[in-house]
């Protein structure tokens, strides 16, 4: 089967979804790619399944979000994201700018950055894209910072992530 | 600077080799390591080989398999959204044992309130405030903070979890006389107590009744279930895992009963069915296998349809639109009994409603001995998408599918569209998409439907047929289907979207949290790139870049042939695979399937080494240039200026100050003119060579040995190729060297030209380095910069 047919029984929704949700995929995961450059920039790569996030952006905003609508979808994406998707760092925290985004047919890439002055080492994550509608969604961050690589898996049962650059477990 | 490399002739004389400078990396330390795991052969990590099955992968002469062939009857109450049935099993004991009990599978009761996926579901997120480290402004006000909540939808399907009166109904499980059988119920599992054992080769006759309600699929998700229209207040039903079905038992795990959780699928037996389903009279079932009253189900008008179908060259409609409209407003009461038949099928399910559009093709598939009925049943709701799609997709999987593996063998192979996304049984599958209440649909629409469909109605051949144990490895259908998936995709169209290409999959090989693909199924942490995206691409590479196409498609074609009808386990593909094509791939299946190591080669120094001509004219010349173009320390620079004492006293110099030692000397001139006369012919003409040798670091930062593939660019403007299989780094897999021979200057190296080992890192696949730019910068770069002129921007493709 694909995955996206079978979802435990909290994650489906009744009346609230357009007819029309297709399952494009099997599976529920999102993988983001982090580097934070040189000069202190964190520029974020995020792949999505474009059906599952304009069901968290309908959900959000109360309204039919479409990925291709570009504008539409810059300006419901961002407070969303940056609720699900943030560093932190003593009293710091993220939040993104919109840099862009790339709709294909399976997924979407969201591009944002942020200036972050603390290094990867002294920051943590909480990361819990898409929890709350899929049990099973599993969201894979690789990080990079001046050339050393590292990667940290979050889910339903781990949302945060206190050290990003040592290997979890 | 003349470092000297020997390189020894067959008669053991010695060319000297000159090493030129060059623009290089540092050539890195050679650690030697331990290449033992990386190509030593599975032995002990596949089965050993028996009677069942033998070391080449195919079933062996004691092989077997139990069978159950059922007799099935059923009604569907639509009112009450029910199903009552009852079967009778004619189980026969194929195997050496005899079995004091039976195992039953009863999957509706993973819908029981006290099933142990309800029991072991985990809390839901309420994703509220700041988790974790809680910033010390902490502003209820900002976006940034969230008080606890829970999805709306969350909360709905964990209400109508805690009412849904799930699971079956065992009301009477009996033996052939009538006369009642002990039975246990163990969660989704039912034991069957007999009352003497039954013997090798002996055959079991029992009946079992029962009932259960039918999930409203779309709030408490499933395989299977109904879903509401309420606009006309019509429902789909999409049944399935319906029945209390035999349990398999086998020569590798004895009774398959682990429990029934949702994510592994299924292991069962072959047998042939007869089914009975009761209906409401204005509904259209369509079920695995083939109708055998059609005078009694469908009207005149449709069995001329149907007919026709069979030799039409597009899908001819037995149901229009406009009568499944008419039909919508029937809701009729009475019923009527649709008889379906199943030969040599592990399973068997079907749909209901009203609702249904039908349409049906017939299609000789090539190599089949008979036609075979292509058929979709789709509200209109489904259109104009289903009428366009359906039934095309489902001609061309068995197509391309019975190429690749072995001729469609069923009469009939059906795509419906329900409440489930995408889910196969035997000749019948449920697919999700549609498009939207207006009719309109995005792209992704379009190719979802195609792709579900060919996914879908694919799972024919794997596990329908080949019949892999889904409970357990997951990737053995799934992996091999998504692979099968992606070739027929790319006969659909060009540029078809989505594949199995290895760049796709390179953020999920370089995460460092990943299970071997040879983990069990429900304990593997991320099921869609492990059992899915990571075996058919590793399929894909096996394909085109280390086995070749020829090889590849010969040996899987082999493997299905093998075990069509047949139960193989991973060891049997594995084995097959090299059996078949007479390819050692134990390396890959270790590496692949059972590590999760990446692929991350890169090009670690260059040296060039240029044949030692002797001749001190030319050696000694070009010694000269090199000692006098070295770069001139900064001390030597400031000390030039500095007056000497010899200048001042000339009389101090001798013969020292103006000797050089690499100026010619009559002694050098005969020397060399006496080594050449001693030189045979051939001899000569080696010394006179003036290939450039360029010597290539390679080395393997990411594990996974795979093959080198090196595009090499000369300085003429030519370019060439080298393909080395993965065996070059059989001795040290962690640093090898590689000479490459060239009468011509090489300008640049890259390692992997084409992307297709899965490279995680191609910052250091270049030579001289190239500067490998992040997706994020990639996109950046081809991007304004302004916001506002994001926001009007249109996006990809459009």
């Amino acid at each position: 089967m694909w995955r996206r047919a079978y979802i435990a029984a909290l994650a489906l929704t009744l009346v609230l979804t357009p007819v029309g949700t297709v399952s494009a995929h099997k599976f529920y995961a999102s993988l983001a790619q982090v580097e934070r450059t040189a000069d202190g920039t964190l520029e974020v790569a995020v792949r999505l399944f474009p059906d599952d996030l304009e069901e968290a952006l309908r959900r959000s905003t109360g309204r039919r979000v479409v990925a291709e609508d570009s504008k539409a979808f810059a300006s419901a994406l961002m407070p969303w994201l940056n609720r699900h998707f943030a560093l932190d760092s003593g009293r710091q925290r993220t939040t993104f700018t919109y840099v862009g985004a790339e709709v294909t047919v399976q997924v979407v890439w969201v591009y944002v950055e942020a200036r972050w002055p603390a290094g990867l080492d002294a920051s943590a994550m909480t990361n819990d894209i898409l929890v709350d509608l899929f049990p099973d969604q599993v969201n894979t961050v690789n990080f990079v910072e001046g050339g050393r690589r590292s990667s940290q898996v979050f889910s339903a049962t781990r949302t945060r992530a206190e050290r990003l650059m040592e290997p979890q477990r | 600077m003349t470092l000297s490399s020997l390189v020894p002739n067959r008669r053991g004389i010695v060319i000297a080799m000159t090493l030129l400078a060059m623009p290089a990396l540092a050539p890195a330390q050679t650690t030697l390591v331990n290449p033992v795991d990386k190509f030593k052969q599975l032995e002990e990590i596949l089965p050993t080989p028996n009677d069942q099955r033998t070391a080449s992968g195919a079933p062996g002469h004691k092989y077997w398999q139990q069978r159950a062939d059922y007799v099935i009857d059923v009604e569907l109450d639509e009112l009450n959204r029910r199903i009552t049935g009852k079967e009778t099993i004619t189980y026969r004991n194929n195997s050496p044992d005899a079995l004091t009990y039976l195992w039953l599978q009863l999957d509706q009761n993973l819908f029981r309130k006290d099933s142990d996926t309800n029991l072991t579901r985990t809390a839901p997120s309420m994703s509220g405030g700041f988790r974790g480290r809680e910033p010390e402004v902490a502003d209820p006000s900002s976006p940034q903070f969230r008080g606890p909540r829970m999805a709306y939808n969350s909360l709905e399907g964990l209400l109508a979890s805690m009412t849904f009166e799930g699971g079956h109904n065992i009301t009477a499980v009996t033996d052939a006389k009538g006369a009642p059988l002990a039975h246990t119920i163990v969660k989704t599992m039912m034991r069957i107590d007999l009352k003497q054992p039954l013997p090798p080769q002996g055959v079991f006759v029992f009946n079992v009744a029962w009932n259960y309600n039918i999930n409203d699929q779309k709030r408490l998700g499933g395989r299977s279930g109904y879903e509401h229209f309420p606009k006309d207040g019509n429902d789909i039903f999409e049944i399935a895992q319906w029945f209390p079905r035999l349990a398999a038992y086998t020569d590798v795990n004895g009774w398959h009963h682990k429990q029934f959780l949702g994510s592994g699928e299924f292991t069962l037996e072959f047998g042939d069915y007869l089914v009975r389903i009761t209906a409401p009279d204005d509904h259209v079932v369509g079920a695995s296998g083939v109708l055998q009253n059609p005078l009694q189900v469908l009207t005149a008008a449709q069995r001329d349809r149907l007919a026709q179908a069979a030799t039409a060259a597009n899908p001819v409609l037995i149901v229009t639109p406009a009568e499944a409209r008419e039909n919508e407003k029937e809701k009729s009461t009475a019923k009527k009994t649709w008889i379906f038949k199943a030969d040599n099928v592990r399973d068997f399910a079907f749909a209901s409603s009203r609702k249904f559009i039908w349409d049906a093709q017939g299609h000789m598939v090539d190599g089949n001995p008979a036609r075979v009925t292509a058929m979709s049943y789709y509200p209109n709701e489904g259109n104009p998408l289903w009428e366009k799609y359906s039934t095309a997709a489902i001609i061309h999987t068995l197509n391309v599918y019975s190429r690749y593996s072995f001729a469609y063998p069923y009469p009939v192979a059906i795509s419906v569209n329900g409440p489930v996304g995408g889910m196969e049984y035997p000749m019948i599958c449920f697919n999700g998409p549609r498009p939207e209440e207006d009719g309109t649909y995005p792209e992704r629409t379009k190719y979802g439907l195609i792709s579900v469909v060919i996914h879908e109605v694919g799972h024919n051949y794997f596990p329908m047929i080949v019949n892999s144990d889904e409970r357990q490895w997951t990737w053995m259908d799934e992996g091999l289907n998504t692979f099968l998936q992606y070739l027929s995709e790319r006969e659909w169209e060009d540029d078809y979207p989505g594949g199995a290409e290895p760049r796709s999959i390179v953020e999920y090989m370089q995460s460092s949290m990943q299970d071997p693909i040879m983990t069990n199924s429900e304990t593997v942490q991320q099921l869609g790139p492990n059992a899915y995206s990571k075996p058919a691409t590793g399929l894909n590479i096996l394909r085109e870049t280390i086995m070749g196409r020829q090889l590849f498609d010969m040996a899987f074609k082999e493997y299905s042939m093998r075990w069509k009808f047949k139960r193989p386990e991973p060891a049997d593909f594995f084995r097959t695979m090299e059996d078949a094509s007479g390819i050692d791939l134990d390396w890959f299946w270790r590496g692949w399937f059972y590590s999760t190591d990446h692929a991350d080669q890169a090009i670690d120094g260059v040296k060039l080494y240029t044949v030692d001509t002797r001749n001190p004219e030319t050696e000694k010349a070009l010694q000269k240039k090199t000692r006098d173009t070295a770069p001139e320390s900064l001390s030597d620079q400031r000390n030039a200026k500095l007056p000497k004492v010899v200048d001042a006293r000339p009389d101090l110099k001798d013969f020292y100050n103006t000797y050089d030692d690499l100026d010619v000397t009559e002694r050098d001139r005969k020397m060399f003119a006496d080594m050449v006369a001693k030189l045979e012919p051939k001899e000569k003409e080696l010394l006179g060579t003036t290939a450039n040798f360029y010597v290539v670091g390679l080395r393997n930062h990411g594990g996974l040995v795979m093959p080198v593939i090196l595009k090499i660019d000369y300085t003429d403007g030519t370019s060439e190729e080298v393909r080395i299989p993965a065996e070059i780094w059989r001795r040290n897999p962690v640093f090898v060297e590689k000479m490459i021979v060239t009468p011509k200057e090489i300008a640049s190296l890259t390692l992997d030209p084409h992307l297709e080992i899965a490279d995680v890192n191609l910052a250091n696949n270049s030579w001289p380095a190239r500067p490998a730019k992040s997706r994020f910068q990639l996109f950046k770069q081809e991007r304004p910069r302004n916001p506002m002129q994001q926001l009007e921007r249109k996006p990809a493709g459009q």
